[in-house]
């Protein structure tokens, strides 16, 4: 059993000069819709005659066969002196092609998305580094703050040591009355009391000691009319322990996990 | 099968797709070179701050050195001396500062004080606490508290304001 060949029109026609698609465009244009049957019942396959060359007309020639005839096979036949193979595509090939073109899109589509969402993804978590880093930096310069004021204050105390500030300040003082308070005998009389030096001076009215206290060395060491003046031994100096005090992170808006970035060397 | 060869291509295209989107990201965010930069500077000041906690506790003397220069510090401390006498209730007979006589260590000046004030015992305890917390740059060299007869005494104070000489 052999296949009828199809019913179909040839026809030919020129189009103007210029740029090689413009001349696709516009034979497709010319081959649709000055066609011997409507659009919608004919199968169209369109040829160029001949090479194109700049500032030519171009000779395009159609074939038309009716969309009840298929499937149709390639026609071949000579137009002007030139073979030309004319081939229809048929609905079901359309419909594949479409298909294709439809999955091939998809994985296209499909790539460009993980793509894009990788990117989003990094640029975030480069995002929350930066401002990870940025919190520690200011962390980090906080405690440099923080060292600068511990080497300062550990010169200072060189200092105000070498100066001979041990035992000499308010503080001293202060301790040393509260001590005398709290042990002072309670008919004890004091008329003066004197630093100068490593010793307390306590002048007393009689001749009994200041205090009935035997935490601290006593001694008398001189009289003045009816009073008697006790050397007291000092207690140890007063000190403060200055440390340096951890600063505390910068309070930032969440977002940012506590921890150190990961960020590989 | 036509369909099947193109779907195993695509999905062989995907995964390459994923592939490349995870070398980008590896890239842009783990290989960032100014973040490593910065990190690496951070493992250095986090050193410094681990050998900076292990550092002793310095004892200080109650005594801090002013930062301001010897006038401004003398101003400061006559104010601090006025405000503590009058909150505790004493009467300031006298705050004078004078050059002093006596060589202090190199990187420090000073200058002389003398204190005087009246008034009850409990007041005198109540300046001392005070003045003890306010810690203010005077060095005491002689002190003398005296009856003065009525339930009042009188506080001499004689030392020195250190201050910290600009290198």
């Amino acid at each position: 059993m052999t296949a009828e060949a199809p019913t179909w029109f040839l026809r030919c026609f020129e189009i103007p000069a210029g740029a090689p698609w413009r001349q696709w465009q516009a034979a497709r244009i010319e081959a649709t819709h000055a066609g011997p049957l409507p659009s919608a019942a004919s199968l169209v396959s369109v040829r160029r005659l001949g090479r194109w060359a700049p500032g030519v007309t171009a000779r395009f020639a159609v074939a038309y066969v009716r969309r009840d005839e298929r499937p149709v096979p390639p026609i071949e036949t000579v137009v002007d002196g030139h073979s030309v193979r004319f081939a229809f595509a048929s609905a079901a090939a359309a419909r594949t092609d479409l298909r294709d073109l439809a999955v091939t899109g998809l994985y296209v589509a499909t790539a460009v998305l993980c793509v894009g969402l990788a990117m989003e993804k990094a640029l975030a978590a480069r995002a929350a580094n930066d401002l990870l880093l940025t919190r520690e930096e200011v962390r980090a310069r906080r405690w440099g703050v923080a060292e600068h004021r511990a080497d300062a204050a550990a010169k200072d105390e060189d200092l105000l040591r070498r100066a001979g500030a041990d035992g000499r300040s308010f503080a001293d003082v202060a301790s040393d009355l509260v001590w005398l308070g709290r042990t002072k005998r309670p008919s004890a009389i004091i008329e003066r009391v004197r630093w100068n030096g490593p010793a307390m001076r306590v002048l007393v009215d009689g001749s009994a000691p200041p205090t009935t206290s035997d935490e601290r060395a006593l001694a008398p060491i001189g009289k003045i009319a009816d009073a008697r003046e006790w050397e007291v031994k000092r207690s140890s100096p007063s000190v403060v322990k200055i440390g340096l005090t951890p600063p505390r992170p910068p309070t930032h808006p969440a977002r940012v996990a506590p921890t150190r970035p990961h960020v590989v060397p | 099968m036509k369909l099947k060869a193109r779907a195993l291509a695509g999905l062989g295209g995907a995964a390459a797709s994923a592939a490349l989107a995870m070398a980008l990201l590896l890239i842009l965010v783990a290989r960032a070179p100014h973040q490593s930069a910065r990190a690496a500077d951070l493992r250095t000041s986090d050193d410094a701050a681990a050998r900076l906690l292990q550092r002793p506790a310095v004892a200080a003397s109650g005594v801090v050195l002013c930062q301001s220069g010897l006038q401004t510090g003398a101003a400061e401390v006559r104010q601090a001396l006025q405000r503590t006498s009058s909150d505790a209730g004493l009467v300031l007979r006298a705050v004078e500062f004078a050059p002093l006589s006596s060589d202090l260590p190199r990187g420090m000046s000073g200058a002389q004080m003398r204190l005087v004030v009246n008034g009850g015992d409990k007041a005198l305890a109540q300046f001392l606490r005070s003045a003890s917390q306010a810690r203010l740059p005077i060095v005491l060299d002689a002190v003398e508290i005296k009856r003065l007869g009525g339930g009042s005494v009188q506080a001499e104070f004689s030392g020195r304001l250190l201050c910290r000489r600009a290198a």
